[in-house]
């Protein structure tokens, strides 16, 4: 039994030795190529990111906070307008992709009553570990407003401004003044908007900022309560 | 410049809270994720254009007058004295006269608000005087009244006004009864109603 392995052992090295290409004298280099070949498929992550200052002891530090786009309370006022930030989802890619926003409006969560709502996308300056603030000037990148993809949100009327809250007024009416274009929207649509972003060419680590805007429009146009809507970032190849 | 602005934009709107999310990595193909969107609307209300109570000059004699015009949907006006005859206690046969010249007040609510009605005599006659209010187009039913020198008799003073879209109309109509001529002395008077809104 022994010897019948022994031998068919010694056929297959015999005939196995006729592939290999190379043939020299053994005293001699010998050298042959052969492929090594792999795929990487097309893979990416997106996240939301919340990027806050907080306390820490005597001094304030940047930290993450919980995601998400919080307007806050409106008393009710026909009009009242506010803006807000998310502030930014993180995308990391080994490929270049599209990346599509798509918004819902602010909806009562009982009566299904919609807020005047709409969104504008950006993408950042780019992504940075978050570092101390040093008189709150070095602002991470993720949260730069860097190119602006676009307003996207459901058909219908834009938010009012007419009688929002303070600062929001200033810095829209600032951002004007310093020639950014007026950047509170205000056309109406008769279909919904998504906002597609074309930048990532290419792999790496990307953030995009999501500004929202939303308002009341008459008083009882909307109920008193609670209202939610929701931004979907949708990356496709 | 810009990049100072948009540091400033970061800046300003970096302070805010915390809501629901989710993230998402895979294969392409497509994949997503979302940011919940948060805000609260309290309740919120609006008295809009008043208009006052018109009696119009009374003839003085013994009896029930009215101002009143509030229209059924069929467009005929419902005498109100049929309704204030028996707050005032007495036949509907006293009525002497009317002027067209009910007031009205409009609303506008943004959840189910309680409406209140009262009456200051300061000024006013001392004859017994009622009003009603009710909304438009269903003078017929009157859903809180007030009153000068007359018991109402446990007659309702407010009502509650069901959330509804739009601004809501409603009308006052009053009544005046003179129990004796002499009773009132032959002058121009005038009080105040105030309506107020409360949750």
């Amino acid at each position: 039994m022994k010897r019948t392995v022994f031998l068919m052992l010694c056929m297959v090295l015999a005939f196995s030795s006729g592939v290999l290409a190379a043939e020299k004298n053994p005293t001699e280099t010998l050298s042959e190529t052969l492929g090594a070949y792999v795929s990487v498929g097309p893979y990416a992550k997106i996240e939301p990111q919340r990027v806050v200052v907080k306390k820490d002891c005597w001094w304030y530090a940047w930290t993450e906070d919980d995601p998400g786009m919080d307007f806050g309370f409106y008393d009710g006022k026909a009009g009242y307008g506010k803006a807000a930030d998310s502030n930014c989802f993180i995308l990391e890619t080994n490929t270049g992709v599209t990346v599509t926003f798509k918004g819902e409006s602010l909806t009562h969560t009982e009566y299904g009553d919609k807020m005047l709502t709409r969104y504008s996308a950006w993408l950042s300056r780019g992504v940075d570990d978050l570092p101390e603030p040093y008189l709150f000037v070095n602002i991470p990148k993720q949260i730069q407003p860097y190119k602006e993809i676009g307003f996207f949100g459901e058909a219908g009327k834009a938010p009012r401004k007419d009688s929002g809250g303070f600062i929001e007024q200033i810095l829209f009416e600032v951002l004007e003044l310093l020639g950014l274009g007026n950047r509170w929207p205000t056309e109406y649509w008769n279909e919904e908007h998504v906002a597609i972003s074309n930048h990532v060419n290419q792999k790496g680590i990307y953030a995009f900022q999501v500004f929202g805007f939303a308002s009341t429009d008459e008083i009882s146009s909307q109920r008193a309560g609670t209202y939610e809507g929701k931004i979907i970032v949708t990356v496709s190849k | 410049m810009k990049k100072f602005a948009g540091l400033a934009l970061a800046l300003v709107l970096v302070l805010a809270l915390a809501g629901a999310s989710s993230a998402a990595d895979g294969k392409l193909g497509t994949i997503s994720a979302d940011i919940n969107v948060l805000a609260t609307i309290g309740p919120y209300a609006k008295i809009d254009t008043v208009s006052p109570v018109q009696f119009g000059e009374l003839l003085g004699k013994v009896g029930i007058y009215t101002a009143n015009g509030l229209e059924e949907p069929t467009g005929t006006a419902e005498q109100f004295y049929h309704r204030a005859a028996p707050v005032f206690g007495v036949s509907p046969d006293l009525y002497v006269g009317n002027n067209d010249g009910y007031g009205w007040f409009a609303i506008e609510t943004n959840c189910d608000v309680i409406v209140s009605i009262s009456f200051a005599n300061a000024g006013w006659l001392t004859s017994p005087t009622v009003f009603g209010v009710a909304k438009f187009g269903e003078p017929s039913t009157v859903l809180a009244w007030a009153s000068s020198n007359q018991d109402l008799g446990g007659r309702p003073t407010s009502f509650t006004h069901t959330y509804m879209k739009g601004v809501q109309k409603y009308g006052i109509d009053g009544a005046i009864y003179i129990r004796s001529i002499s009773e009132q002395e032959a002058k121009a008077y005038s009080g105040t109603l105030t309506v107020t809104v409360s949750k």
